[in-house]
């Protein structure tokens, strides 16, 4: 149920509180960095898929003119490190297990020299016999990536809730099919990069764009084998993370070493390249065998997911992500008897990660179409099968996802309106058709110790003007604002005198960053509580000065009084002050802390895993030219259930951006791999989506409360990613009767099937 | 990048006596689109770059009922397609030159550049070689005109000599009636290079019926093989169906 | 060898001594320290560094430094004229055309480009100008309403960047000046 709330400040079009910097080019991106002394850092990197090192021999690199350092392993603790499994290391130890690898840096006084001495490091190799696929990899007698890795299975999941075989003994109709994913870079259009220094004292400052900044410290501490508090990080304007700025890669600690070798601040940033190649870690692919079983009327009685995942060489958050893709998606529709069987598996290729969606726009491109099938074989509207399974608040999933607030009915009735689907389905054209699917994300997810939580700071500064301190960062999505209006609600301001520092772990307490589609959530509720704390502060102060109770005040556009008496005031700028200039002054401060009411989940995997989970539905009208296979999407629509939304234009953003990334995943983006290497790893080649690209977008949100959120709101920043492949496909399937099972959807392959099928 | 020395000759005398004092050493740069990315790449590193940015009325664009139109090499994709003779006399040059990847890279990308390039994913190619196209190239020695369709030689092959500048693209005026069409399959975006591009002319009494077609099949870099050819004149059956509908007659 | 060159960047001339292989680009955010204009690609694709040279939009990355020699150069940071934003940073703050903003240099100076040339165009046409800009967070949607924004005069007349004239009032207050009490 939506309940009804006023805000002033919440739900406004407000401007973007870092908009001012951004248009005119004054946001300090990691690449506008500049340090005195600063060196530039270059990496050299396996030309191998899979190859001992016998010898390394820098030293012509080190002669060279305008180098200042060289690294090697030997100036590692050759300690592995990793966000799940410590399983990669700086700089190779012994051997290289992908192409992209990094075995070896140059810090130089310009890119030149650096890109010149990386040719005069001398390695001598021995290639080994490298394992490209999944599948194969997991054979016996397969090469191993990691020899202590049986069968290259770096993890197993096996779980049955219910009786899947008594589930599928009562369906009316089975469906099986096997469907294939593929990896997707990130494409941020600024690349990951660092700029490190190093005191003697022993301490790193490390500017990063990373999305995640004191789990990038822990790490970071982890591999240099340093406290975490002899690591500072300072987040520089983040040009896109997606996922791909998660610290999973080793530019970071690269520089660290650099410059802690040269004793001077190195900046090492990735070519787009180097990007594509050992940069950000592309999206899990995914082969998954899916089996549902039907009752006549359209409920799902039984559901079988079988996952085989391309790890890659080494381990980012691929774990996880696995068990996302095998279990999330049973929290969007009723499900009671499920059984998820998966295997994340190492491979010689470069380490897949998290992207956008995490392991759910896999799932969800096998799942929905086969929910799809099911509709097709039962003779009912794909619209109606989604009605009769559909989440609703209340809910919990077999695995023990406590649903607080779901919409996902009304975003059902909301796309058929918008769609105006049934209409187009009674006047169905030769070669259109219309594809659904739903869709469920988590706001905040519960894995990285036993916290999903976020903390802030409030001050109120001389001039009346509140400053939240956070080290969540900002990654181009707009939290800034959304916590800027959250606080300014909470304290009764205007949004305009609420202002956010930089994340840096020196000076902002623990966060854990942006992932998950947390931040709105649970930053959010963090920093509605640290407003709380400071309003009432101010409250204190402010009920002295109107000789007033403190509990009969309120607080409107930076003015403090007494309920119904609005003419007798006094404004946070005189409270803040007069608290402050007097005997026993003190600034007024608050912190608050959130922690998602969620479970760490157990060793079979259950566990509410977040503290809310957000719904939507999408669905698209394509035409398919059956003489080129070509699929021209007409119509595209959204419906998102995120709670309240705090800041609407962010909100929009984040449905279109993630819509995008959809596209480009279903119908665009893809790279070939060469034994491991991917061709052509640049933009020319890997196209993502231009303006031209993007087809006409309605899109809506529904009335929704998330109780558990801050004024109402849950996450919102994946969920539209999700689903979008699967809807083409099933829009394809509608209009000219042929399935894709494998992304991207070219048209060769629609071609080919309008072929087969005759 | 590898560093060179960098010329500006004012005149294509002055250009051609560098190339031929600096033989092998030299390039040549003009809208630079695609050198610079060559040489970025480490694939080319020449130690001598001799622009012909400077060179006055080496961007020209001159139109003469009799003679044809007369495109400098130093003429940009934008200027040939905002040219009103280009427009008005020679409507498929227009609607090719338009749809060349985007205005910014058509502000930079020389014709002549273009050309001497030889990559077979570019647009001109075909639908120069389908207005009968030539070229005329000179060098400190000789100077010498051949239909641009003999030109291309291979994937990024030419048959550009040392020392030699393309310097002119002359398209004969076509007769009237004519009936064109330029298609380009893009699959993925619609900034990509295309897969298949197709330049189409009919003229005089053929309008109708098909008499000339030149065609360029290009790589899909996606799934199935990748083969790239440079456009020749040819009847390809499969034209007979997959050919534009030729609605534009001028 | 180094070239003597002067460039009239944002009106101002700056005289520069550089390698023949500096790329505008390069110069304009190292030696000329105009960090605005970005890296994206390095080919030319996306767009991230598209300033305005004489008139005509490129990218900056496939520039020489070099080949520039006297010619007029324009990039983001020659935009807002006396701390006044110019209509299309104001149409993107207001209509939300960017997000992580990395792209929108580029984005704005190409849209500059298209209504230098033509100051009304339709929808179709500014995507076809601007398909070359890359964006990886915004969809695109909101950078064309931002763009149409300001070719049909939608955006507000009394824009200012989060009331940042009234702080200025406000921040006139003495801060230091013990607060009256209320009696």
């Amino acid at each position: 149920m939506a309940k009804a709330e006023k805000f002033s400040v919440v739900g406004q079009r407000v401007q973007r509180v870092d908009g001012f910097d951004k248009v005119t080019g004054e946001s300090k991106y990691i690449a506008d960095i500049i340090l005195p002394g600063m060196l530039l850092g270059k990496i050299l990197r396996s030309p191998y898929p899979h190859a001992r090192i016998l010898r390394i021999d820098t030293s012509k690199a080190e002669h060279l003119r305008g180098v200042r350092a060289v690294v090697t392993a030997e100036d590692t603790l050759k300690r592995p490190w990793g966000a799940f499994f410590a399983d990669q290391y700086i700089l190779s130890v012994g051997k290289a297990r992908y192409v992209g690898e990094e075995v070896a840096a140059v810090a130089a006084v310009d890119l030149d020299v650096a890109e010149e001495a990386l040719a005069l490091i001398d390695v001598e190799w021995e290639p080994l016999p490298a394992v490209f696929d999944a599948e194969e990899a997991m054979k016996a007698g397969a090469p191993l990536v990691h020899d202590d890795k049986k069968r290259n299975i770096a993890v197993t999941l096996d779980i049955e809730r219910g009786n899947i075989q008594r589930a599928f003994a009562e369906s009316d109709i089975i469906v099986e099919d096997t469907f294939q994913s593929a990896p997707q870079w990130h494409c941020s259009i600024e690349t990951i990069g660092s700029v490190a220094e190093y005191a003697s004292s022993g301490k790193y400052t490390i500017y990063m764009n990373s999305q995640t900044l004191f789990n990038a410290r822990y790490r970071i501490a982890a591999a240099l084998g340093v406290p975490e508090t002899d690591i500072r990080i300072i987040q520089s304007a983040v040009g896109g993370g997606f996922g791909g700025k998660s610290c999973d890669d080793n530019n970071a600690l690269v520089a660290a070493i650099l410059a802690r070798k040269a004793g001077k601040p190195v900046k090492v940033i990735n070519s787009r390249e180097e990007e594509f190649l050992a940069g950000c870690r592309p999206r899990v692919f995914m082969k998954i065998d899916v089996k549902l079983g039907f009752k006549k009327d359209g409920r799902i009685r039984a559901k079988h997911i079988r996952i085989i995942a391309d790890n890659g060489a080494y381990s980012a958050k691929a774990p996880a992500i696995t068990g996302v893709a095998a279990m999330r998606h049973d929290t969007c529709y009723k499900y009671s008897d499920v059984k998820t069987q998966a295997y994340l598996v190492y491979t010689n290729k470069i380490p897949t990660g998290a992207f956008r969606g995490f392991g759910n726009p896999s799932a969800e491109w096998a799942v929905e179409q086969a929910i799809d099938i099911g509709a097709h074989e039962l003779g009912i509207d794909p619209m109606e099968i989604a009605r009769i399974n559909a989440a609703e608040s209340g809910y919990v999933s077999p695995h023990g996802n406590r649903v607080t607030s779901c919409e996902l009915k009304q975003c059902l009735d909301m796309t058929e309106k918008m769609m105006d689907w049934k209409k187009k389905r009674a006047d169905k054209k030769p070669n259109t058709g219309l594809g659904l699917a739903c869709t469920v994300h988590v706001s905040g997810k519960r894995h990285f110790g036993d916290y999903d939580g976020s903390s802030a700071t409030i001050k109120i500064n001389e001039d009346g003007k509140a400053l939240i301190l956070s080290g969540e960062g900002e990654i181009g999505q707009g939290v800034h604002t959304a916590m800027c209006q959250i606080a300014a609600e909470e304290l009764g301001v205007r949004v305009e005198d609420v202002e956010i520092s930089k994340a840096d772990t020196d000076l902002t307490t623990f966060c854990l960053g942006a992932f998950a589609s947390r931040l709105t959530y649970i930053s959010g509720n963090a920093v509605k509580n640290a407003a709380s704390n400071v309003k009432q502060q101010l409250f204190q102060q402010a009920s002295e000065m109107l000789e007033a109770n403190a509990d009969d005040l309120i607080s409107h556009g930076g003015r403090i009084f007494v309920k119904g008496a609005e003419g007798k005031f006094v404004t946070v700028a005189d409270a803040a002050r007069a608290r402050l200039f007097r005997h026993n002054g003190a600034p007024i401060v608050g912190s608050g802390s959130f922690d998602a009411d969620s479970v760490l989940p157990d060793k079979t995997r259950f566990g509410n895993e977040s503290g809310a989970y957000n719904y939507g539905v999408q669905a698209a009208q394509v035409e398919v030219d059956r003489e080129t296979g070509q699929v021209k999407v007409l119509q595209y629509v959204i419906a998102s259930d995120c709670g309240t939304v705090i800041y609407p234009i962010g909100a929009e953003g984040q449905v279109e951006g993630g819509f995008a990334q959809g596209i480009g995943y279903a119908l665009i983006e893809g790279l070939q791999f060469d034994e491991g290497r991917p061709v052509n790893p640049n933009f020319s080649d890997y196209r993502i989506p231009s303006m031209r690209d993007l087809p006409p977008l309605t899109h809506a949100f529904a009335d929704s409360y998330e109780p558990t959120g801050p004024f109402g709101a849950k996450g919102l920043g994946e969920l539209n990613m999700d689903p979008t492949a699967a809807v083409i496909s099933n829009a394809i399937f509608d209009a000219v009767g042929v399935r894709i099972k494998t992304l991207p959807i070219t048209p060769e392959k629609v071609l080919k099937a309008l072929t087969e099928k005759g | 990048m590898v560093k060179f020395d960098y010329f500006e000759p004012k005149s294509v005398e002055q250009a051609c006596a560098f190339l031929e004092r600096h033989a092998d050493e030299a390039k040549l740069i003009a809208g630079g689109t695609a050198l610079l990315i060559w040489m970025r790449m480490m694939l080319l590193n020449p130690h001598v770059v001799v622009s012909l940015a400077r060179i006055p009325g080496f961007d020209s664009i001159s139109f003469d009922p009799k003679d044809g139109l007369r495109i400098k090499a130093g003429a940009r994709h934008r200027d040939i397609e905002l040219d009103p003779a280009v427009r008005e006399h020679y409507p498929l040059l227009y609607e090719t030159f338009r749809k060349v990847a985007q205005p910014r890279i058509r502000n930079m990308g020389t014709i002549g550049g273009n050309l001497c390039q030889g990559d077979p994913l570019t647009d001109p190619g075909a639908s120069l070689i389908a207005m009968d196209a030539e070229i005329t190239l000179t060098s400190s020695k000789a100077k010498r005109t051949l239909p641009l369709e003999k030109f291309f030689v291979d994937y990024y092959q030419t048959d550009l000599r040392p020392g030699e500048i393309l310097i002119e693209i002359r398209v004969p005026l076509p007769a009237r009636p004519l009936g064109w069409a330029h298609i380009k399959f893009l699959p993925r975006s619609q900034e990509d290079f295309a897969t298949v591009g197709v330049a189409l002319v009919l003229r005089g009494n053929a309008l109708g019926k098909r008499r000339r077609s030149c065609a360029a099949k290009r790589s899909p870099m996606i799934e199935s093989g990748r083969w790239r050819r440079w456009p020749r004149m040819k009847s390809i059956p499969w034209m007979t169906t997959a050919a534009p509908p030729i609605t534009n007659v001028t | 060898m180094k070239r003597k060159i002067t460039l009239t960047v944002n009106g101002k001339e700056q005289e520069l001594e550089i390698e023949p292989n500096r790329l505008l680009l390069h110069v304009l955010r190292e030696e000329i320290g105009l960090t605005g204009t970005k890296e994206g690609c390095s080919i030319g694709v996306c767009g991230a560094c598209s300033v305005i040279v004489d008139g005509r939009l490129v990218s900056s990355c496939l520039t020489l430094a070099a080949g520039c020699e006297g010619r007029d150069i324009e990039t983001i940071e020659g935009l807002a004229k006396d701390g006044n934003l110019h209509p299309l940073q104001q149409a993107f703050i207001e209509y939300g055309g960017f997000q992580c903003g990395i792209c929108t240099p580029g984005q704005i100076m190409a849209a500059k480009a298209l209504l230098d040339e033509n100051p009304k165009p339709t929808a179709d046409e500014v995507k076809e100008w601007m398909s070359g800009n890359l964006c990886r967070c915004t969809g695109y949607y909101k950078i064309l309403e931002s763009v149409m924004a300001v070719v049909n005069n939608k955006i507000s007349p009394d824009f200012q960047f989060r009331k940042r004239e009234q702080q200025a009032k406000i921040q006139s207050l003495d801060v230091y000046k013990p607060v009256a009490k209320t009696d």
